[in-house]
């Protein structure tokens, strides 16, 4: 059986969750379901949406 | 006392006799203008500025070029533009390349560039066609060239949009149509046909919003066969771009009612490229001469005159600093703005202050083929609708699902459709979601500005991104085409 990963907060060692997060760039404001640690609230940015949908959005708010 | 500045030399040509000229850009009372002198003919000179600052800082811009894949005709010192083909001394690759699919019209325009006619001519064959394209696939990059299908008025060719799925069906990734509107607005179910072979964007004559316009440019009132138009590419959705020639005493006045109609419809009106007129092909003006000086025509528009302009009659909305060159080309040649119109009926300028000092095109890219990639990408991606699958933004309009007007929410709402379902309150979206709305209420505003005999500048036109294929397979930049060469190649 496939075994769901799960990621642990490097920083309090604890498991991180998802939840939905506000980004704001150049007074826009944007939501995304990402991980965060329970205890000291930093997120994971995964590589595909840091590179994907988010540097779409960029681009497009800068003409880049 | 009066003091005039020599800014820098070029060459041009002699407005009478067409023979090649040193000329020289000189600032004169606080304006830029064009200078030459034929020893046959006199002295001409062109307004190119009217404040001196935007000259200076416009042409302090940077440039890249990237010259084409390989010259077809042989330059020789001294001659430009006479040696037009592209030849070795060029340049700049072509972006968009424009090709007459018939001289027929179904317009008698009083201002016309290809000074078209309701002649008999023939048409080139479907099979000549595809020669053309053969052509142009062999003297493009890896990425095509963009291609405009003009005239005369291309919708009179029954085959139009055979000849547009033709090139679609060869790779050429982005057709744009170069039309009145007229067959549009009056053939129901044509837009669609358009759409269906393939058609990226509808470039639309559109002079403004009044008759009076009308009649004085086309003899004829048209406002609302451009409406009508516009509401069947709508339906087809089909991206409009609207292609306003700009004349002085005519309607540059109307540029404030202009963008407002664009803002009206920016569900299907995705940029406005105005033309500040050119005197070249038909048209009633004259040049004035005084003390052996050919001065400019009385109707002469710069690109500076629209920016300013647009400022002014938009109280500021469209502003001149948010305005930039293209780098690819000559930064004379265009300016180019996008913006996206908010949920408050406000716009807002997308361009960052890190390109706006550049010059959009500027990008971090060492490798040509890249440059060429985001230069032709660039239009094909603005003057873009949300595929129909991504239209229903979710608000509980109904009009929002009808076919007659697309959807209506978040400021693209539209005067053909009064949903009141626009929030002044912005949501929160996901990146997805925000995507398509930006594509929804984005929009362009640029600007061409053709160089006829008066103001011809041979620097200009070897950086010409924009190249007529001729009937005898030669690529020659727009301008220097319809001041020279259009009717004898």
């Amino acid at each position: 059986m496939e075994s769901k990963q799960t990621l642990k907060c490097n920083k309090c060692d604890v498991t991180m969750g998802l939840i939905e997060a506000q980004f704001s760039y150049l007074d826009r404001s944007f939501r995304h379901k990402v991980l965060r640690c329970p205890k000291c609230g930093q997120v994971y940015i995964p590589e595909d949406l840091a590179k994907g949908r988010m540097s779409e959005v960029e681009a497009a708010l800068e003409e880049k | 006392m009066k003091t005039i500045q020599e800014l820098y030399k070029t060459q041009s040509i002699c407005p009478i006799c067409r023979k090649p000229l040193p000329a020289n850009y000189v600032l004169d009372d606080g304006k830029a203008y064009l200078r030459k002198t034929c020893p046959e003919h006199g002295t001409f000179e062109s307004c190119i500025a009217e404040k001196a600052d935007d000259f200076i800082k416009w042409t302090d811009h940077q440039v890249i070029n990237i010259p084409p894949k390989r010259p077809i005709t042989k330059g020789e010192a001294g001659t430009c533009p006479l040696n037009c083909g592209t030849c070795e001394e060029h340049l700049q690759t072509a972006c968009c390349v424009l090709i007459d699919v018939t001289k027929r019209c179904n317009q008698h325009c009083p201002y016309c560039f290809a000074r078209a006619e309701e002649d008999v001519s023939l048409d080139f064959s479907l099979a000549e066609m595809e020669q053309k394209y053969d052509l142009l696939l062999s003297l493009g990059e890896e990425r095509p060239f963009n291609i405009q299908l003009s005239g005369g008025e291309p919708t009179v060719r029954d085959d139009l949009p055979e000849i547009i799925k033709m090139g679609r069906d060869k790779g050429f990734e982005y057709i744009q149509i170069n039309t009145n509107g007229r067959r549009i607005a009056t053939e129901e179910g044509y837009a669609k046909k358009l759409k269906a072979a393939g058609a990226t964007v509808i470039f639309m004559q559109f002079d403004g919003t009044t008759d009076g316009i009308y009649h004085t440019l086309r003899a004829e009132p048209l406002l609302d066969l451009k409406k009508k138009a516009i509401q069947n590419c709508r339906k087809a959705g089909l991206p409009v771009t609207l292609v306003p020639t700009i004349v002085k005493n005519v309607n540059l006045n109307n540029i404030g009612a202009m963008m407002e109609f664009l803002l009206d419809n920016v569900d299907v009106v995705k940029g406005i490229h105005f033309q500040p007129v050119s005197f070249f092909g038909r048209y009633p003006d004259e040049m004035c001469e005084a003390g052996g000086v050919h001065h400019d025509f009385e109707n002469r528009v710069t690109m500076f005159d629209v920016m300013h302009e647009m400022e002014k009659q938009t109280a500021g909305k469209f502003a001149y600093d948010d305005l930039c060159p293209i780098t690819t080309g000559h930064t004379l040649c265009c300016f180019y703005g996008t913006y996206s119109k908010e949920a408050d009926g406000s716009v807002k300028s997308l361009i960052s202050e890190q390109t706006k000092a550049a010059g959009v095109g500027c990008c971090c890219e060492a490798d040509p083929l890249a440059v060429i990639k985001k230069d032709r990408d660039f239009v094909l991606n603005k003057w873009d609708l949300p595929e129909q699958s991504e239209q229903d933004c979710g608000c509980d309009c109904d009009s929002a699902k009808s076919e007659e007007s697309g959807c209506c929410c978040d400021g693209a709402k539209s005067q053909e459709n009064d949903c009141d379902c626009v929030s002044t309150e912005p949501e929160i979206l996901d990146f997805d979601q925000f995507l398509i709305q930006l594509k929804r209420n984005m929009f362009t505003v640029s600007a061409m500005a053709f160089q006829d005999a008066s103001n011809l500048d041979a620097e200009r036109l070897r950086r010409c991104r924009v190249q007529q294929l001729t009937e005898d397979d030669r690529l020659i930049p727009f301008c220097a085409y319809n001041s020279i060469y259009r009717g004898e190649v």
